[in-house]
């Protein structure tokens, strides 16, 4: 009985203290949706025959309800905002975990960049992970100059004067969460053609880092170990500019590594991308009309080559599929 | 579990707590928090064009700069706010938040830095003007005054970019 009283005031400091951390922690549901994508795969049934990994260029420019419509192919994706190669590869060990698919696609952007970038896009990947190995990894390889750990396992260390801006999103989804992404697509019908794109610019190196290759080859790995086909894509984006020297670089490692790859770029016509109406940022990343286009086209290609299944001939898959399918083609009305 | 151990549980809590307390009071930054600018007075590179000297890290004015050949500006992923890039017959100059200059591209050796360096000239040149207290990465040699900072691509022992950089 003793010790009755101050268990009581430290549990309702405890308490205090959790209220606080989810409080202030930014909820990303109305506002940067982005924020939520790692999160929503933990409420997915996971029976995904392929697993995207990658940035933006995965997220905007393939969506997996079409090519679930198309080819009966169960996919997901597990992308993000500038989703450095590390963090693809912790994305993809943590899936793992849950599931192996038979086809992992990996679009190789993130090569370029060979340090971490910034704390503001770190956040968005990470802070709704949940906690595994994988994060403390995944925090560790991430994590900028100025960040320091302990802010990501409590984040009231890093959001606490979020006090003056909480918005009503705060209070409303404090202990709920929604769903934004399609299978982790994200639809953009916004139309902002290609017009004038900055310099090509000279590099002083356009020699991927050794780092960037370590993933690389932990991706490869990792895959080879549990049976999964790797293909290496690169989106059809203008810019960032994608130089034939970074192409080189990875048609030879496809080559050396016995992978697949293929840069869409090159598929333009083929595809029918136009690049007037089929990207939402004058050619960063691709639009609904656009993702469409390229993910019919993709669907073949994953079909044929590497004889997926078709689960829209599945009692139990296609009926998720077809609520699924339901919501989204409510969305892209 | 005996009265010990609640006791030790009981004094790592309070310690937890009271250093996140004392941690967050003592730590100033925070997400929404903006950087604290860098002393704006400092001594920093710029660049003279037309007797007009354009410095890094200042908002970008068309009435200083002129009016661009060509404007182009790209999105980030997520967030809010652009990059511009305005593009002039010889230098491109980026800007990134508030419209501050973040960069200075020279596109070829038809404009030279306020020192008198340009594209196509030598290795030996850019240390005789700037001297040999460089940084160097690769083929990169970086000088840095203040809060920016000049880099010069070198090939053969030949200049081959330059850039002026502002290193928020």
């Amino acid at each position: 009985m003793k010790y009755l009283k101050p268990i009581i005031v430290i549990i309702i400091f405890i308490l205090i203290f959790i209220f606080l951390n989810k409080l202030l922690s930014p909820k990303y549901m109305t506002d940067l949706v982005e924020g939520n994508m790692t999160y929503e795969y933990y409420n997915e049934e996971k029976n995904h025959e392929v697993i995207f990994i990658g940035d933006c260029e995965v997220y905007a420019n393939f969506s997996p309800m079409v090519l679930y419509e198309e080819e009966g192919i169960t996919s997901y994706i597990r992308g993000n905002s500038q989703q450095l190669i590390w963090q693809s590869y912790y994305m993809l060990k943590e899936t793992l975990k849950y599931e192996t698919p038979r086809v992992v696609v990996f679009n190789v952007n993130s090569m370029r960049y060979s340090q971490p970038v910034s704390e503001a896009y770190n956040r968005l990947a990470i802070d709704k992970m949940k906690w595994s190995k994988e994060k403390i990894d995944i925090i560790k390889a991430s994590m900028t100059e100025e960040e320091n750990f302990f802010s990501y396992v409590i984040p009231l260390l890093r959001y606490h004067s979020r006090f003056d801006k909480l918005t009503n999103e705060d209070f409303e989804y404090l202990f709920k969460t929604k769903n934004s992404m399609y299978n982790g697509f994200l639809i953009n019908k916004n139309v902002k053609p290609v017009e004038s794109l900055p310099t090509k610019r000279r590099l002083s190196s356009y020699k991927f880092e050794e780092n960037c290759y370590d993933y690389l080859n932990k991706i490869t790995k990792l895959c080879k170990e549990n049976n999964i086909e790797l293909v290496l894509i690169k989106a059809p984006s203008v810019y960032p500019y994608w130089y034939d020297e970074y192409q080189e670089q990875i048609q030879k490692y496809a080559k050396e590594n016995n992978l697949d790859y293929y840069n869409f770029k090159e598929k333009v016509e083929e595809i029918g991308i136009d690049y007037n109406i089929d990207t939402y940022d004058g050619g960063l990343h691709l639009n609904l009309n656009g993702a469409t286009k390229l993910s019919k086209y993709f669907s073949k290609i994953l079909k044929e080559k590497y004889r997926l299944t078709d689960y829209r001939e599945d009692e139990q898959i296609s009926k998720i599929y077809n609520e699924k399918l339901e919501r989204y083609n409510e969305a892209i009305k | 579990m005996n009265k010990k151990a609640i006791g030790v549980i009981v004094a790592i809590i309070v310690i937890v707590i009271v250093g996140v307390s004392v941690y967050m009071l003592t730590k100033g930054n925070s997400a929404d928090e903006p950087k604290k600018e860098k002393n704006e007075t400092q001594e920093v590179y710029a660049l003279k064009v037309n007797n007009k000297e354009i410095k890094l890290g200042e908002v970008f004015s068309r009435e200083k700069c002129g009016q661009e050949l060509q404007y182009s500006e790209v999105a980030s992923c997520a967030f809010d706010g652009l990059d511009k890039t305005y593009t002039y017959e010889n230098y491109e100059i980026k800007t990134g938040s508030q419209d501050k200059i973040t960069s200075i591209y020279f596109i070829d050796e038809g404009i030279s830095t306020t020192e008198g360096v340009k594209i196509t000239d030598t290795y030996d040149k850019m240390v005789q003007v700037y001297s040999n207290n460089f940084k160097n990465e690769d083929n990169k040699y970086i000088y840095e005054k203040g809060n920016t900072s000049i880099e010069f691509m070198v090939e053969n022992d030949v200049i081959t970019g330059i850039e002026y950089i502002y290193n928020n």
